[in-house]
């Protein structure tokens, strides 16, 4: 196992607890951290990024002790966080050239051919604070690939990015050599979906479910459906209904349900999804979704 | 210990900040005024005296005078001009990337000092240079720039060091990382000031080695080299000096030997004993940590809030009204409506100003010309981040998008910016008029004159710093000057105002609300 957390727990001095008990062991390759606001992604994210220390519990990458030895780890270690910001004053490449001096990169070319894997090679001399938020965010990328990292953490990597973007995203993650592991968390679970190899769904601060995609989508089989509705009975039933989709439709609304048990009479089964699965998971721990997903 | 890490931040921060506005705003008026600083000395004015004669214009001359500028150039403005370091990684949100890779937490400190004190640096070479300019311009001797540059760096690089240093340790304390730290800054640079000169006798030429240690700024060293190569401790540095004086002198330059070099060579050690403090308390972006530092548990201003927010949230509901017909806000309201915010931010105002008010009402007249000139100080801890809090949280934005929200910000700050200090200043000008009828007048005078510095500045530089060290320095000046000079008595609080000095102030604070009116103007013409 390349990454192992057990009972790990971070409390701040409000009182308030980031992550409470998450054990988990992942495998070499894209684990996608799931759940809903406020569940614990960003503190675990970092806790392992050595930004913050685990208040209890234990927490490794490839046997490093994450609180013992936290300059092992960033000598390993790709960070992109959630609200990337950039420092204005810089061009593209002097931003890009300070991260990588930072990681031991001394390569001009290097930096360069690492502006060019995201499309910023034209862009190199343009002032960080003038690019777009796609741009700054293939930027934020880039310096997290820079230095060729065994582990890579991104936080809402994909917040930003037009669609072409996130394909390409995706790519890069896919292709980069020497990754051991991608820590990635996202809202949006195609993207999941797409490269992760392991998923863990975490609720307050808790492991809810873990497993590859397949798995999770298996354990959602049977409780995924899909409905001809009218507006009005749509509009009584919703209260009851966990809905993953509407789609209008020329007899009223096409919806898709997530329940164990036919939610409604004219209920017909359908395929599960990584997203049913999700909300499916949700819905079981008592969180309060909204009635549309 | 990386070399490579160390120097990838210090040229990252240099060359960011060299780029930043309020940079360039400080280095611009910097060197206009360096350009203005030395008059021409066929005129019979001076920028040097000894023993009450004037210096000749010689590089060694210059370069004292210019060294004698440092300890307000590099020792005051310097800090406000650097202290910002770490927060602008914080700002920009590139903090964390810092805290999660490779670089250790005294590499990236001392990259932080190696960039700050590479500013300062260039920032005194500069000066420098514009002085040399000077002197070729006026002639009265060749230009010895090797001799300059000796004079000056012997000053400055102990002062640079201090300077970075103290910046350091005041943004990784948290207390000490605010506006409170703005302030309390300004009031140690005072006394290292003056300790030197205290624990030595620099006029007989005494500089015992404690006072060479504490001797940053460099006051008490240029005294007494000047002592020491001259036999005279009487030096003034400044326009005009030696006007009233007979035949010029020549400075023969300083003293470099190596006893001179090493007791200067002590100032080194106190700010190198600093950076350890810095260390120690440096959170290398731990979100835990900062939120930590921000609560009540830590933060003074914070625990002060917590205190207050109830009772002024209470008097707010009574003052402010709950429901008012919608219609799009006028310039006074919206004045108003930052003074709201204002006080909701800081409720112990909401508390304090009332209080005040009755102070004012029950203290002799004397006692409340002393309490408004400590109100006045108190405008740098209130007024600083009112100009600039939108734009540093990200909210001016969606400020400018309000219904009839543009172009009239810069006014509506303004106004609100003016209420504040005013509520502050008008009670005790009112009272202090007792014994000086001007006294009020003067004191709305000096409410105008800083909300419209703080908005100019924070405009002009995105920074709640340089207004702070302005306003500290021109309540010192007026202070020292304890009502002599009419003109200098800003607020009315040396009880020396007259209409004129009352004018004028309102005619700075005129000026100054024009500068930010055109600035917004210019910024939307830009996009």
């Amino acid at each position: 196992m390349v990454l192992e957390s057990d009972g790990l727990g971070k409390v701040y001095r409000s009182g308030t607890w980031g992550v409470r008990e998450l054990t988990l062991r992942a495998k070499e390759g894209v684990l996608g951290l799931l759940g809903p606001n406020g569940a614990g992604k960003t503190t675990f994210m970092q806790m392992l990024a050595t930004l913050t220390h685990p208040t209890k519990g234990a927490l490794r990458f490839a046997g490093i002790d994450v609180a013992k030895d936290p300059g092992a780890i960033r000598e390993r270690l790709g960070y992109l966080p959630q609200d990337f910001g950039v420092p204005p004053g810089l061009t593209c490449f002097e931003l890009l050239d300070t991260i990588a001096r930072l990681k031991g990169v001394r390569s001009r070319s290097a930096v360069l051919s690492m502006l060019e894997g995201v499309g910023l090679h034209d862009l190199a001399r343009r002032p960080v604070e003038s690019l777009s938020g796609g741009m700054r965010q293939r930027l934020g990328i880039a310096q997290a690939l820079v230095g060729s990292p065994e582990l890579v953490i991104v936080d809402e990597p994909t917040a930003g990015l037009d669609p072409e973007e996130r394909v390409r995203f995706r790519n890069l993650i896919s292709e980069h050599r020497g990754l051991k592991l991608v820590l990635l968390s996202t809202h949006i679970v195609s993207d999941v979906e797409s490269v992760a190899t392991e998923i863990a769904v975490v609720r307050q601060g808790r492991l809810l479910a873990f497993g590859t995609p397949e798995e999770l989508v298996a354990g959602a089989a049977g409780a995924v459906w899909e409905a001809e509705l009218q507006g009005a009975e749509l509009e009584r039933l919703r209260p009851g209904l966990t809905v993953a989709g509407l789609v209008r439709s020329a007899g009223g609304v096409k919806a898709r349900l997530v329940a164990r048990e036919r939610p409604v009479a004219s209920a017909v089964p359908a395929a599960a999804s990584l997203e049913d699965a999700y909300l499916l998971l949700m819905k079981e721990a008592g969180e309060a979704l909204p009635a549309a997903a | 210990m990386s070399f490579s890490r160390l120097l990838a931040v210090a040229s990252a921060d240099l060359r960011a900040r060299l780029r930043r506005p309020a940079t360039l705003v400080f280095l611009g008026l910097l060197l206009a005024a360096a350009s203005m600083t030395f008059p021409d000395p066929r005129s019979g004015q001076g920028i040097l005296s000894i023993g009450g004669r004037r210096a000749v214009y010689t590089s060694a001359a210059l370069a004292v005078a210019t060294a004698g500028l440092l300890p307000f150039l590099i020792g005051l403005f310097g800090f406000y001009a650097v202290s910002n370091a770490i927060a602008l990684d914080r700002r920009s949100g590139i903090g964390p990337l810092l805290g999660a890779s490779p670089v250790k937490n005294g590499e990236y400190l001392l990259g932080k000092l190696l960039g700050s004190c590479t500013l300062l640096f260039v920032v005194t070479l500069a000066f420098s240079a514009v002085v040399m300019a000077v002197q070729l311009v006026h002639g009265e001797a060749p230009p010895e720039p090797l001799v300059f540059l000796a004079h000056v760096l012997v000053v400055a690089l102990p002062a640079l060091l201090a300077v970075a240093s103290f910046a350091l340790v005041f943004e990784c304390v948290p207390f000490l990382s605010g506006r409170f730290g703005d302030v309390a800054y300004f009031f140690v640079w005072l006394v290292t000031l003056g300790v030197p000169v205290f624990l030595g006798d620099p006029d007989k030429g005494l500089y015992p080695p404690q006072a060479a240690l504490l001797d940053w700024n460099g006051l008490g060293f240029l005294i007494t080299q000047i002592q020491r190569v001259t036999g005279s401790g009487s030096m003034s540095i400044g326009w005009g000096s030696g006007r009233q004086a007979g035949a010029a002198v020549v400075f023969p330059g300083f003293d470099f030997s190596a006893a001179m070099l090493g007791r200067r060579a002590l100032a080194f050690l106190p700010p190198l004993a600093l950076l350890p403090v810095a260390l120690a308390a440096f959170d290398r972006f731990d979100p835990a940590r900062r939120l930590a530092s921000a609560s009540t548990k830590v933060s003074l201003g914070a625990r002060l809030s917590a205190l207050f927010r109830p009772v002024a949230a209470r008097l707010l509901g009574v003052v402010v009204p709950a429901e008012r017909a919608a219609k799009r806000p006028g310039l006074l309201s919206a004045g108003l409506t930052d003074l709201l915010v204002t006080l909701r931010l800081r409720p112990i105002l909401v508390v304090g100003v009332p209080v005040a008010a009755l102070t004012a009402l029950i203290v002799p007249a004397a006692t409340a010309a002393t309490l408004l000139s400590a109100a006045f100080v108190l405008l740098a801890l209130l007024l600083a981040d009112i100009p600039t809090r939108e734009e540093r949280t990200g909210l001016g934005r969606v400020l400018a998008a309000t219904p009839g929200a543009g172009g009239r910000l810069a006014a509506a700050k303004l106004l609100g910016t003016a209420f504040t200090a005013l509520l502050l200043l008008v009670p005790l000008g009112a009272r202090a008029s007792a014994d000086h009828a001007l006294a009020l007048p003067a004191a709305v005078a000096g409410a105008c004159f800083a909300a419209a510095l703080a908005v100019v500045l924070g405009q002009a530089t995105g920074s709640p710093k340089p207004f702070v060290g302005l306003l500290l320095v021109l309540w010192y000046v007026a202070g020292s000057d304890k009502g002599r000079t009419p003109a200098l008595d800003v607020a009315g609080f040396g009880g020396a105002a007259t209409p004129g000095s009352v004018g004028g102030w309102l005619g700075v604070a005129i000026l100054l609300a024009g500068a930010a009116l055109l600035l917004e103007r210019f910024r939307l013409s830009r996009g």
